[in-house]
């Protein structure tokens, strides 16, 4: 035993050896969040995060993973967070709240940590109570618009739904001349959320939701559902949702030949539903805050280089989001006078002139992130100005008057 | 109407071959095959690695796949039914062993590719039916829908010409019927089982084939399958083939309308309201006869 012992400390020590020598490059871009040496040493810093990392959600999970473990890798390589590397300890919520509620008494209760990180909307709302009840700061990166109230310790840099699916209402009726929109939302909180927030603001600019209809996480065959919704006539179809399920209602709806321009959530921007939806995705609007992978900032070229380099991808809002995410916590806990979930939690709020990777981030009075949206369109895997779509058709930038004839080809496809 | 009808049958389709393949293997070796998830998944993910991964043309791919797919049926019963069998094993541990075997296969994949689903990226264009039809709507059918309503109907006429007219169709009803006498007049049933588990798993292995390029695989595939599969095989009526493979039909055109008609949620609920309903009222299924075996 003793020997089996001594066989696996050799490597660990020479791999400690090494990483504590190499000299780790100078931290450009996040707000440099250690002023000492840029070596780490003593016990690591641990925060928990609890994501869907199996089953349909798996994906987003993944995405935020990756982003969160480079974040890791740069600030740990920049010196850690008070002088100590900094650990994220994993857990699989499954995208159910029951499994998340386990995963986040273990690590509280076990682990100790004085901070989680959570994603999607039915599960973070579930883990709000016992943060609160617990004093842990919960990072709850998913776009429910409820969920910054649930809590003081509840934060979030990931936009409201209440931010974009406005926006994309206000869009549609304005300036892509919809009346009669048609809504396939994905079945969960934050699906049912967005439709109801388009639906309100439509309505009350004079435009019409004719029609919703839902789909599952794991859905193969929208087709159904489609065909139903395209009876009532729609001029313009808004559909939020994530994953490959997202992609495939893309690519049905042209397969289907159903005319209408498509609104979408930043789920869109993710190089697997872009797969799955292939040409389809093509004139799709979006409503994405302002981060660009192409930006010339030195802090995003350097996180979309590494990320490139690790996971073979350009990165998505969920992985850029997740980054930013855990350099503001690092910022907070360095800034925090003990480590302590209460100290976490005003440090965080009093954060100011913070930088990220997806623009200048602060926190509202709940702890909602308050950032530009912009729409715009994907076409060939990019987002691109929303002018690009007046020009492809031969048409119409109608004109804004209440009443004003919707056209068939807007945007068409 | 008609064209939701079409639709509905369309969808149909790939569902009847899965159930064709599910029944063959359960009417012939009496095991509640769930392992024809796994075989399932497996063509989809050969398919997909074929393409995606080695850049093999598509039609060498597809037909990959489905060797692979016969391969790991094969194995399912020289590998796992013999021997179990031979032990005296009952029917409910033949069925652990297969719904096991499934898991595994499954949380494999998931393993070696992750969760997401991986889209093939092949477009086979489509064919306008019709400019408008009654609600309004054209009708569209895809290369790979109309591919898979012909797959499906020439092996389901060629599977039934090998039943029905060969000696091996003798043999594999014989054995289905009763395979205590058939066994008894020297069937030799070590040589015919993986015969037959391995057609069952290439049926599916088409099957997968086609869900493959038309939406791509998940590790969870083959659960909707067999599940899809099972009840079309009791609804169609045990041991009836054509009776499953018309089930199969009927439960894509009731997943489609029920969607159509009250959205996606409905699906499952009125698949399997139609299943308990069927089973109050024929407890043998539509189309199957007394048990005798």
């Amino acid at each position: 035993m003793n020997q089996t012992r001594r066989w696996l400390f050799a490597p660990a020590l020479l791999i400690a050896l090494i990483s504590g020598c190499r000299r780790a490059p100078v931290p450009e871009g996040p707000p440099p969040p250690s002023s000492g040496a840029p070596t780490t040493a003593g016990a690591p810093l641990r925060i928990g995060a609890i994501f869907p990392l199996s089953g349909g959600a798996g994906r987003i999970g993944e995405m935020k993973r990756q982003g969160a473990d480079l974040a890791v890798k740069h600030l740990n390589a920049a010196g850690g967070v008070q002088g100590r590397p900094l650990e994220i300890v994993y857990a699989d919520s499954k995208n159910q709240a029951t499994e998340a509620g386990a995963a986040f008494a273990k690590l509280v209760d076990v682990e100790g940590v004085a901070v989680v990180m959570s994603a999607m909307s039915q599960v973070s709302l579930a883990l709000a109570a016992p943060a609160d009840r617990q004093q842990v700061v919960l990072f709850a990166n998913a776009s429910h618009p409820a969920l910054p109230g649930k809590s003081p310790f509840v934060f979030r840099n990931l936009p409201s739904t209440k931010l974009g699916a406005p926006l994309l209402a206000e869009t549609a009726y304005r300036d892509l001349g919809l009346r009669r929109v048609a809504v396939l939302h994905i079945n969960d909180e934050y699906g049912a959320e967005a439709r109801k927030l388009f639906e309100e603001k439509l309505a009350s600019l004079g435009g019409k939701v004719v029609g919703s209809q839902t789909f599952e996480v794991g859905a193969t065959d929208l087709r159904a559902a489609l065909s139903s919704l395209a009876r009532q006539k729609p001029d313009g179809w808004y559909i939020p949702g994530y994953g490959a399920a997202l992609g495939l209602a893309l690519k049905q709806k042209r397969e289907l030949r159903l005319p209408g321009v498509v609104l979408c959530d930043l789920g869109l921007v993710d190089a697997n539903v872009l797969k799955s939806a292939g040409p389809a995705a093509d004139k799709v609007v979006v409503a994405a805050p302002d981060f660009d992978p192409a930006s010339s900032r030195e802090n995003v070229q350097r996180f979309v280089r590494d990320f490139e380099k690790d996971y073979q991808e350009t990165p998505s809002f969920d992985a850029a989001f997740q980054y930013d995410a855990v350099y503001l916590l690092a910022a907070a806990i360095e800034r925090a006078k003990e480590p302590t979930g209460d100290a976490i939690r005003a440090a965080l709020a009093a954060t100011s002139d913070f930088v990220g990777v997806c623009g200048p981030t602060k926190f509202d009075s709940q702890g909602d992130a308050d950032m530009p949206m912009v729409v715009r369109m994907m076409l060939d895997g990019k987002l691109t100005s929303l002018e690009a779509l007046a020009a492809v058709p031969p048409t119409t930038k109608p004109t804004p008057q209440a009443g004003g004839k919707p056209s068939d080809e807007t945007g068409g496809e | 109407m008609s064209d939701l009808l079409l639709q509905g049958l369309v969808a149909g389709a790939r569902l009847a071959l899965i159930s064709f393949g599910f029944g063959l293997v359960y009417a012939t070796t009496g095991i509640f095959h769930f392992a024809h998830g796994a075989t399932y998944a497996l063509a989809g993910y050969a398919a997909w690695l074929a393409i995606d991964r080695a850049g093999l043309p598509w039609p060498v791919a597809l037909a990959l796949a489905v060797a692979v797919a016969g391969a790991a049926g094969w194995l399912v019963e020289v590998g796992l039914y013999r021997p179990l069998r031979a032990r005296r094993a009952s029917s409910d541990t033949l069925f652990l062993t297969s719904l096991g075997a499934y898991t595994v296969v499954a949380n494999l994949l998931a393993l070696a590719f992750g969760h997401e689903t991986q889209p093939l990226g092949l477009d086979f264009g489509s064919v306008l039916v019709r400019e408008a039809g009654p609600d309004g709507l054209p009708l569209v059918l895809t290369g790979v829908q109309l591919a898979t309503v012909g797959t499906a109907a020439v092996l389901f006429l060629a599977t039934w010409g090998l039943l029905t007219r060969t000696t091996f169709g003798l043999r594999v009803r014989a054995t289905a019927a009763n395979p205590n006498l058939a066994a008894a007049l020297g069937l030799d049933s070590a040589r015919l089982l993986p015969q037959v588990v391995a057609l069952g798993s290439l049926l599916g292995g088409v099957a997968a084939c086609c869900q493959a390029a038309d939406v791509g695989v998940q590790p969870q595939m083959g659960l909707e399958a067999v599940v899809a599969a099972a009840v079309a095989v009791v609804v169609g009526g045990i041991g009836s083939l054509p009776g499953t493979a018309l089930a199969g039909l009927l439960l894509g055109l009731v997943r489609h309308s029920a969607a159509y008609t009250f959205g996606a949620r409905w699906e499952d609920v009125l698949t399997f309201a139609l299943l308990l309903t069927i089973l109050l009222l024929r407890p043998r299924g539509l189309f199957g006869s007394a048990p005798d075996r």
